[in-house]
Formats: structure tokens, C-alpha cells, sequence
């Protein structure tokens, strides 16, 4: 079964986006904040198949987060979720970036769902 | 308003006033000395130049006077004396009679005039005067027939004691109702004996007002001679400036100056100083005429650059009425600027709000649409009203989803809000469709 770490600071969209992909049949994991998803990266030892990563969340945001994973983990797979792609910063760091991302509100079953399931299939992209 | 936008902007005006001041004010006490120096050093070669005049003009009149004298010398024992006499002052009467010269006489060894002296009572035609021009005349100078001095005794005396001497100006003297002076030269046998002399006799005050005065306008001037005696004074500043010259021992200082310049073949001396009078510190100029007389022009040092204070106190005054409409201008500026850093206040302001709520209904959307989608994804089979009830649901949060793109791209100034008055789908307000640059539909 497929690991995906959620991290986002609204437990709806945690709890919501969680249901979704446990119905989809993946095994889901979730933090509310940066220094979480790190502690639980550190604690269990185990590498995701994906991590969606909010951009904003309190302390260090989605960004910073990807890089500490990719340093200390060699972990690359993220995804990026965002409500700020209107801001000019935001969307300019997404398109430097390379990754996919999802503009909230999420659109589960017409976009997020499938794109996953794509990308775990395909060992990722 | 923030209290700090205030405060920084009023302050900004104050200190652009202020400089503003004080550019002016240094201006303003720059152009004080500059203005008031320039037109008290035009003043000074003004006065400078009247006096150089002056003393030319004092210089002429003796040596006129001296060589006419001399002249008439040579010609006495070939010219009848009366006539000699008549002839010279024709030269020195205009037509109505009038004249510089009292009369021109040869004088005895007694002192007395001999009777060939002739009276300033012809014209310049050397016709006797009128019974009426005579009458006009002695109305003013009761004297004109009659001018001689009691004895001239002392212009014998003078050639008697230097027989070396050609010429003698005198002193003021103290005739009835003027002063005069007499102008002389020796009349020498072969032998170099003095037989007399001959004078001309000139009322000061008549070469004054004939000579000098004209150029006194707005001037304070007195004349005087070698002795001290006050020749003439225009006004109560100049006859005190006058006695305190002779009082304080300057006077023989400055005729021994004169004699020197007069020996250097000058007109005479010339100097300045300040006098402390009654009237206040006074500045005078001073000129000689060689070692007989003395010419002076006196001013209150406080009326010195009149006209640069005048100029200035015109600048200070535009100077002034800049600063207050600049102070205007740049309190209307500020205020302005004030009430537009205001409303860029609330516009970042109303930017931060909206990509606040932004990011609150975007969540909020993608928990409400993560529910719809379950429940239509897990609803079995045809729901009928369910159904269609959670299509509509999400054509709802699609229609918020659009709401919220545009409120984030008026916040970000990429569209702007115009009010059309339109009462219709959503909001009477509509997003100018100019001012599009792309963002998300």
C-alpha cells in the first residue's frame, strides 16, 4: 500500500483530503506544521511514496520544507498545495521550482486523485 | 490616518520650510552687506566726485580772479585806471548786473581804493545799470554801490611784508550784511618798490549760492577759510559739523596739507573722518582749496546705503511672501500627500484583508468540495434530487471559487472596480475590463 504524507495547518482540509485518499485505498499520514512533518520524517523512519506540502503554514512554510526533506532525506517527491498562487512570489517560486502543484480548493476526483495515482504508478515523475 | 504618516509628514513640510527660511534669511543678511556696501561705495565716489568739483571750481574762481588782477597790473600805467577797471568786470557781470565780483580797485600805499574803482553797478557791456536793475539789485545787496572795506591795508601790508609775493588771497572778511574775500596782486615800480595793488573783493556768499549750491541738493556742505571762519553752511548738521572740524585743531592740519598739494601743482587736499556731533556719528569728506579755503560734505553715518536698505527691505519683503506661499504651497502638497498615503494605506491594508480571507475560503471551499465529491462519488445509482442538489452545490463553489479569483486580483491592482449601477447577477459593480493583464479566470 502507498504511503502519502499530508502537511497542511487546516485540520479540515487534513482531515477531508485524508478521508479521500484512505478511500482510494493509500495508507495516509498528516502534519499540521513543517517542524511535524520533520519529527515524523525523524520517528518513523520511513520515506512516503508522496508528500503534499501546503505553502503556507506557521513557522517554516511548504518550501522550506521540501528542502530540509531533500538535504536531510534525499526525499523529492512533494507536491505542492497552495491558496496564494494568485501572489506573484508564490506562483514565480512554484514554476522555479519544477514540481507539480494543486491550486486549493482542491478538485479531488477530476484533478488530485488522478494525478496521484499517475504518479505512483509511474515510480514517480 | 496612521499617527506616524502624520507626524512624519507634517514634519517633512516643517523642515522643507525651514530650509526654505533659511536660505532666504542668509539671502537676505548676505545681500544686506552686499547692497548696503555697493550703494554706500556709490554714495562715496558720488560724493567724491562733487567735491573734486567743488574744489576745481574754488580753484578757478582765485586764479581767474588772480590772473585778471595781474593783468590789470601790467596795464595800469598805459590805461586810464577807471576804465581798466570798468573792463575787467565785464568780464565777470551777466546783462541784469549781477556778479561774483563786489568790485575791482586799485589800492594806495594808504590802503584806501584810488578813485578809478569800479563797483558792480554796469552790465556786461560796460554800461552803467539802469536806475530800476540798480534798484532791483540793492534790494538784496544795499551795498552794490558802496562794497568797499574800511581800508585794505592789510593786502599792502601782505606785499610790503614779502616782496616776493604775486598774489594774495585773504581771508573771510566781515563786511556789512556778508563775508567777503579779496583777491590781489602787487603793483611794483622798476625798481620792485610797491606802489599798491589790485583787488577784486567777492562776496562768498554770492559765489556760493552761484557756484556751489546748486550741487548741494540733498547734501549737507559748509565751507570755510584758513582762519575758521564759516563761509557758508547749508543746514544745522553741516554748521555743526563745521565747529567741531575747527574746534578740534584739524583745520591748520588740513591747510598745511593743502599748501603741500598746492606746491605739488594740485588744487589742494582732501580727506575724511568720522565726527561724533550732536546729531549723532557723522562721516565727513573733506577737500581744500590749496590753504585758503576748505570744502566739506557731512553725513549721519545712520542715512549711509539708504537706498541698499531701501532695495533690501523690498527683498526682505518678497522674500517674505515667497516663504508664505511656499509655506502654502507646501502645506497644501503635504496635505495632499498626507490624504493619499492614507488611501495607500487602507489599499494595502484592504490587500492584506483580502489575501487573508482568500486563503480562508480557499480552504474552506476545499473541505466543502471534498465532501460533495465524496458524496456524489459514493452515492449509489440515481439519487434524483440529491443528486442533482450536490451538482448544484458545486456549481455554488465554483461561483465563490470565481468570486474569491477576483477579489485577489483586485487586490493585486490587475483589475479595476467600477460602478455601473447595473442590478443584476451578482453585484452592481463590474471589473473594468481596460486594466485586465492576466491573472486566473
Amino acid at each position: 500500500m502507498s504511503l502519502i504524507l499530508i502537511v497542511d495547518d487546516e485540520p479540515g482540509v487534513l482531515q477531508t483530503f485524508g478521508d479521500w485518499l484512505e478511500s482510494d485505498g493509500y495508507e495516509v499520514a498528516s502534519a499540521g506544521s513543517a517542524e511535524e512533518a520533520m519529527a515524523w520524517f525523524r520517528q518513523t523512519n520511513r520515506i512516503p511514496d508522496a508528500a503534499l506540502l501546503d505553502i503556507k503554514l506557521p513557522g517554516a512554510n511548504g518550501f522550506e520544507l521540501a528542502d530540509w526533506l531533500s538535504k536531510d532525506f534525499d526525499f523529492n517527491d512533494v507536491i505542492f498545495l497552495t491558496a496564494f498562487f494568485w501572489e506573484d512570489e508564490t506562483r514565480q517560486e512554484l514554476v522555479a521550482r519544477r514540481r507539480p502543484y494543486f491550486e486549493k480548493p482542491l478538485k479531488f476526483t477530476r484533478e488530485v486523485l488522478p494525478f496521484l495515482r499517475r504518479y505512483i504508478s509511474e515510480g514517480q515523475a | 490616518m496612521n499617527r506616524q504618516t502624520l507626524r512624519d509628514g507634517w514634519a517633512f513640510f516643517v523642515l522643507v520650510t525651514l530650509l526654505a527660511a533659511m536660505v532666504l534669511a542668509g539671502s537676505y543678511l548676505w545681500l544686506r552687506v552686499d547692497l548696503k556696501n555697493e550703494a554706500l561705495n556709490e554714495h562715496r565716489r558720488r560724493v567724491n566726485n562733487q567735491l573734486n568739483l567743488w574744489q576745481e571750481q574754488l580753484y578757478d574762481a582765485k586764479w581767474d580772479s588772480v590772473a585778471d588782477t595781474s593783468d590789470d597790473v601790467k596795464h595800469l600805467d598805459s590805461y586810464d585806471e577807471s576804465r581798466l577797471m570798468a573792463d575787467t568786470m565785464t568780464w565777470y557781470v551777466y546783462p541784469d548786473g549781477h556778479s561774483i565780483i563786489e568790485g575791482a580797485a586799485v589800492v594806495g600805499l594808504d590802503g584806501q581804493p584810488r578813485p578809478g574803482k569800479q563797483a558792480a553797478v554796469l552790465n556786461d557791456a560796460g554800461e552803467p545799470l539802469g536806475p530800476a536793475d540798480l534798484a532791483r539789485l540793492k534790494k538784496d545787496k544795499p551795498w552794490l554801490d558802496n562794497p568797499w572795506l574800511d581800508s585794505y591795508g592789510f593786502v599792502i601790508q601782505a606785499f610790503q611784508d614779502d616782496p616776493q609775493r604775486e598774489s594774495l588771497v585773504s581771508p573771510l572778511i566781515q563786511a556789512p550784511g556778508r563775508l567777503v574775500f579779496v583777491t590781489a596782486a602787487p603793483w611794483r615800480d622798476g625798481e620792485g618798490a610797491l606802489k599798491g595793488a589790485v583787488v577784486q573783493q567777492q562776496a562768498i556768499g554770492q559765489l556760493f549760492t552761484d557756484v556751489i549750491k546748486p550741487g548741494t541738493q540733498g547734501v549737507s556742505f559748509w565751507l570755510m577759510d584758513a582762519k575758521g571762519t564759516l563761509g557758508a553752511a547749508t543746514d544745522p548738521l553741516a554748521e555743526a559739523s563745521a565747529k567741531a572740524f575747527s574746534a578740534s585743531g584739524a583745520l591748520p592740519q588740513a591747510m598745511a596739507e593743502g599748501l603741500r598739494a598746492a606746491q605739488e601743482g594740485k588744487f589742494g587736499a582732501g580727506g575724511g573722518l568720522v565726527q561724533g556731533l550732536g546729531q549723532g556719528t557723522a562721516q565727513l569728506y573733506w577737500r581744500t582749496m590749496e590753504d585758503s579755503f576748505i570744502v566739506a560734505v557731512v553725513e549721519n553715518t545712520a542715512g549711509l546705503g539708504a537706498q541698499g536698505q531701501r532695495t533690501l527691505n523690498r527683498f526682505g519683503a518678497i522674500a517674505l511672501i515667497s516663504l508664505v506661499l511656499l509655506a502654502a504651497a507646501g502645506g497644501a502638497y503635504t496635505l495632499l500627500y498626507l490624504r493619499r498615503e492614507n488611501r495607500m494605506l487602507e489599499k494595502a491594508a484592504l490587500t492584506r484583508y483580502t489575501g487573508t480571507v482568500s486563503h480562508r475560503v480557499r480552504n474552506s471551499l476545499s473541505v466543502i468540495r471534498g465532501v460533495n465529491e465524496m458524496l456524489q462519488h459514493k452515492l449509489p445509482g440515481d439519487q434524483g434530487p440529491l443528486s442533482s442538489g450536490l451538482v448544484n452545490a458545486e456549481i455554488a463553489i465554483e461561483d465563490i471559487e470565481d468570486t474569491v479569483r477576483e477579489l485577489e486580483r483586485l487586490s493585486q491592482g490587475q483589475v479595476d472596480l467600477v460602478y455601473d449601477g447595473q442590478v443584476g447577477k451578482a453585484s452592481m459593480y463590474r471589473l473594468h475590463p481596460d486594466k485586465k493583464q492576466g491573472g486566473q479566470d
